[in-house]
């Protein structure tokens, strides 16, 4: 007997030491998790049968995020079990916040919302109206892209970028930013830190005096709805 | 995570330096009498696959009052970092720099290795030669399959650990604390201590003498107390060794990410160029009871989906059939494969095959090692062609089309006509394809790997010369030109690594000044293809006046002190005599499981699974 599956979004964080593990080795941590809970979910039907995981817009290398999307097929439990069952055998940097059945498709994800913290000796009580007034006019970096055949070509991220806050509290300064995150259109907050680096000459290389946090925050639909 | 994200963001990989992975040991190092750090001296993807270092890191942590964290060889773009910052090389659990440690232990799986060694001490920001570390430094001790003939690296090095860790290790540890808490620990005190604990060779404890011809005149001990020879530990009873059921599961891709458990350790084959098949000895098995519970106890600690049943001739463990069975019964449901590596072609039954294939298949590779039957009794691989021929039928039968083949040339007496030998083989295997009714659609690929003989410490050719350079490449050349198939994949390597490797295996302690410039020199990552560079190597012993010759191309009397005389093995110095007699005689030697050829190995007892005297 074939047994039904009902398709369930997972919503999890991925933090501390586990924002440098790429989106395929969180894939193969996120499946021997699977296997230790005892969640029984669908595998792919072809001649290597693996578990059949749907990541959405999984968060960049050195990213921290608490808005990682996972939908996977279950069969006979109920959300709130999977959660429960799946955070005792996950590590305590991915645990899942939330387990429901998805409204939304992952092809309606529009935005992102973003925490950037930088710290830097080169930043000024002026610099965060000098970012703001930066982003008033284009932002030239060199994006990567398939297209182009040196692998980058330059783009102007400033209608792509939002930002909502920016301040210095004389010890760092901190950026809230939505930023781009379609399937046409995907900005890579390195990219807004990158600039802002160049751009304004902030240090970001001395490990010693310098240091730059993304924190995902928030993904949202293109009618401004979260995305869940 | 101890590195700052500012330096990890300009870094490949990251995940290499973060530590945090699942199943690893945290510790309050407050409550902890000994600090130990066990050191890889490759890169963290290939020390993570390691099952020695599994079994030691679980081994000691297992003991409340010893604390073992690991380190690995940090990727050039990470050396340039921490030396352009100055922080020094730390471990993975706590960020300890390796130099606050009590104790440093280093594997030494390959000779290519030991530049990594170097590498590693100075980004740990510790003194590289043993006379020159201070009371404050750690303890370094090596181990691993190198370190039975230690020599080479035996300046680096405070001690020792010969043969099996499990229990050793946590002996010599306790020997730590027990002298700290005593307040009788100096440094030399300490080391002259462990140098009368079985199994623990401290190389400044000992004086060498050469003769003008640069052979060893004498070797001794320069205190009472002091053992003349070191005798390996083994674990008596294999079936009840420690089994780290829990081990850490790396978050980036390693070389063997899966369950592997150990079903045996030994082997009872004697290949006569074969270091592992005589150190190894003896023959201990563990029961397949014992090892399908410690194989579901990693399955449900890792969840992985995959579990290889590891040790030097799978095919030879006696309960295979019945461990296989056991692990079947549960396996299937649970999405595992198993994987049996290092299978002899002479016990791949039509039985075995489907035992792999249940799940999921990779490709069969048998090891023939020489292309003639004469050659293989040379060198005792007692495998016939027509066994290998078998082999493939059964693998073409149940519908594989390609096939590989490992060997070597460089062989003891080889000829022209033995290279010759392995394209007949393959061609051979080739038409047994298409005199098979059955077999499947498609066409065959043999494809082999031929590696250069390398003569190691503790065998039966360890007093023999190496081939030269140009005598290895004429040899491959030559083996091309008869590879004129499209069906057969020709592969080998450049032989001047074996080269190099094979000075290092045989050498004596005249080489730490070899290893100290080349780490001046800022040599690194030998192992790695892109890093090794043959012509560094030879222009090194060449500026630091040593003749690489001496080491290689020489064929030692038998008389002759050898630099790893004073490391007892199990194995004695007469068989492996009188197994280089037969071998010029081409006289094969029975496996252990048909008659016990006195190797001398069941004398340090245990449960062995064959030798007359102490089986069961």
């Amino acid at each position: 007997m074939v047994p039904e599956y009902k398709k369930i979004r997972l919503r999890f964080n991925k933090l501390g030491p586990l924002k440098f593990i790429s989106h395929l080795d969180l894939d193969r941590t996120v499946k021997a998790a699977i296997t230790r809970s005892g969640v029984k979910i669908e595998y792919t039907h072809g001649y290597n049968p693996r578990p059949h995981l749907v990541f959405s817009l999984p968060a960049a290398l050195g990213m921290e995020s608490v808005c990682e999307f996972l939908d996977i097929k279950v069969a006979g439990m109920e959300p709130d079990e999977v959660r429960t069952r799946l955070n005792g055998a996950l590590p305590p940097d991915l645990q899942i916040i939330e387990a429901y059945e998805p409204q939304t498709d992952f092809r309606q994800i529009e935005t992102s919302s973003y925490v950037i913290n930088i710290v830097s000796p080169d930043i000024t009580e002026e610099t965060p109206q000098r970012i703001i007034n930066m982003f008033a006019s284009p932002v030239i970096v060199e994006k990567r892209t398939k297209k182009s055949e040196t692998g980058t070509a330059p783009f102007d991220i400033a209608p792509y970028v939002k930002i909502t806050k920016c301040e210095y509290d004389g010890e760092k300064l901190v950026m809230n930013v939505s930023a781009a995150a379609s399937n046409s259109v995907y900005i890579n907050p390195d990219y807004i830190i990158k600039a802002i680096s160049v751009n304004l000459q902030i240090s970001l290389i001395d490990p010693q005096t310098s240091l730059y946090t993304v924190l995902r925050t928030e993904v949202y639909c293109q009618d401004g709805q979260l995305f869940r | 995570m101890f590195y700052k994200d500012t330096l990890l963001k300009q870094v490949l990989k990251p995940g290499r330096y973060t530590g945090g992975e699942f199943n690893q040991v945290i510790k309050d190092v407050n409550k902890v009498k000994c600090r130990f750090c066990f050191a890889f001296p490759d890169t963290y993807e290939i020390g993570m696959s390691n099952l020695g270092v599994r079994i030691l890191y679980g081994a000691l942590n297992e003991d409340p009052d010893i604390y073992c964290e690991r380190a690995y060889a940090p990727w050039v773009d990470m050396e340039e970092q921490l030396v352009k910052h100055g922080i020094p090389l730390c471990s993975l659990e706590t960020g300890t720099p390796l130099c606050d440690f009590d104790i440093l232990g280093f594997t030494l799986q390959y000779e290519l290795c030991y530049t990594n060694v170097l590498y590693m001490l100075r980004l740990g920001q510790i003194p590289l030669l043993s006379a020159e570390r201070g009371e404050d430094d750690p303890i370094v001790i090596g181990g691993g399959p190198c370190s039975y003939n230690p020599e080479p690296v035996a300046d680096f090095f405070d001690v020792f650990s010969i043969g099996e860790g499990e229990e050793a290790l946590v002996e010599f540890s306790h020997l730590y604390t027990d002298m700290k808490a005593s307040g009788e620990y100096t440094r030399q005190k300490f080391l002259r201590a462990a140098a009368s604990l079985p199994g623990f060779y401290v190389p400044c404890m000992y004086d060498v003498d050469y003769n003008e011809d640069g052979t060893i005149k004498s070797f001794s001990p320069k205190y009472d107390g002091v053992p003349e020879k070191i005798t390996k530990r083994i674990i008596k009873d294999f079936d009840k060794a420690y089994f780290p059921t829990k081990p850490v599961m790396p978050y980036i891709e390693c070389v063997q990410d899966r369950i592997t458990v150990e079903i045996m350790r030994g082997c009872i084959r004697g290949c006569r160029f074969c270091q592992a098949g005589m150190i190894y000895r003896p023959i201990r098995e563990k029961s397949p009871q014992t090892l399908n519970e410690q194989a579901k106890q990693t399955f449900d600690n890792t969840g992985y989906g995959e579990i290889s049943l590891i040790s030097l001739s799978t095919s030879d463990y006696t309960g295979l059939h019945d461990l296989t069975d056991k692990l079947l019964s549960w396996t299937d449901e649970n999405m595992v494969s198993l994987s049996l590596p290092s299978l002899r072609a002479d016990s791949f039954t039509d039985e075995l095959m489907q035992k792999i294939s249940s799940v999921r298949t990779t490709t069969l590779t048998f090891a023939a090692e020489a292309g003639t039957q004469r050659l293989r009794d040379v060198i005792n691989k007692n495998i016939t062609e027509e066994e290998v021929l078998k082999a493939c039928r059964v693998a073409f039968a149940a519908g594989k089309t390609a096939v590989k083949l490992y060997f070597m040339i460089g062989h003891p007496t080889e000829t022209d006509e033995d290279i010759k030998g392995i394209a007949d083989l393959c061609k051979h295997i080739i038409d047994a394809f298409y005199e098979l009714e059955d077999r499947p659609k498609g066409k065959p690929q043999v494809t082999i790997s031929v590696a250069c003989f390398i003569p190691k410490p503790f065998t039966a050719f360890q007093w023999e010369g190496q081939d030269t350079l140009e005598e290895f490449r004429r040899k491959q050349k030559l083996l091309g030109h008869y590879c004129d198939d499209r069906r057969i994949k020709y592969n080998y390597h450049d032989a001047d690594g074996s080269i190099i490797e094979a000075a290092l295996a045989r050498g004596d302690r005249k080489l730490s000044a070899v290893l100290l410039e080349a780490e001046r020199r800022g040599m690194k990552f030998d192992a790695w293809s892109e890093f090794f560079k043959a012509d560094k190597w030879f222009s090194l012993f060449e500026d630091c006046g040593i003749d690489i010759k001496f080491y290689t191309e020489r064929k030692r009397d038998t008389g002759e002190i050898l630099p790893w005389d004073m490391i007892d093995c199990g194995v004695s110095k007469a068989f492996f005599k009188r197994e280089r007699e037969k071998a010029y005689e081409g006289i094969t030697t029975q496996s252990c499981a048909e008659a016990c050829a006195g190797c001398g190995a069941n004398r340090l007892g245990g449960e062995c699974t064959w030798c007359p005297n102490t089986k069961k």
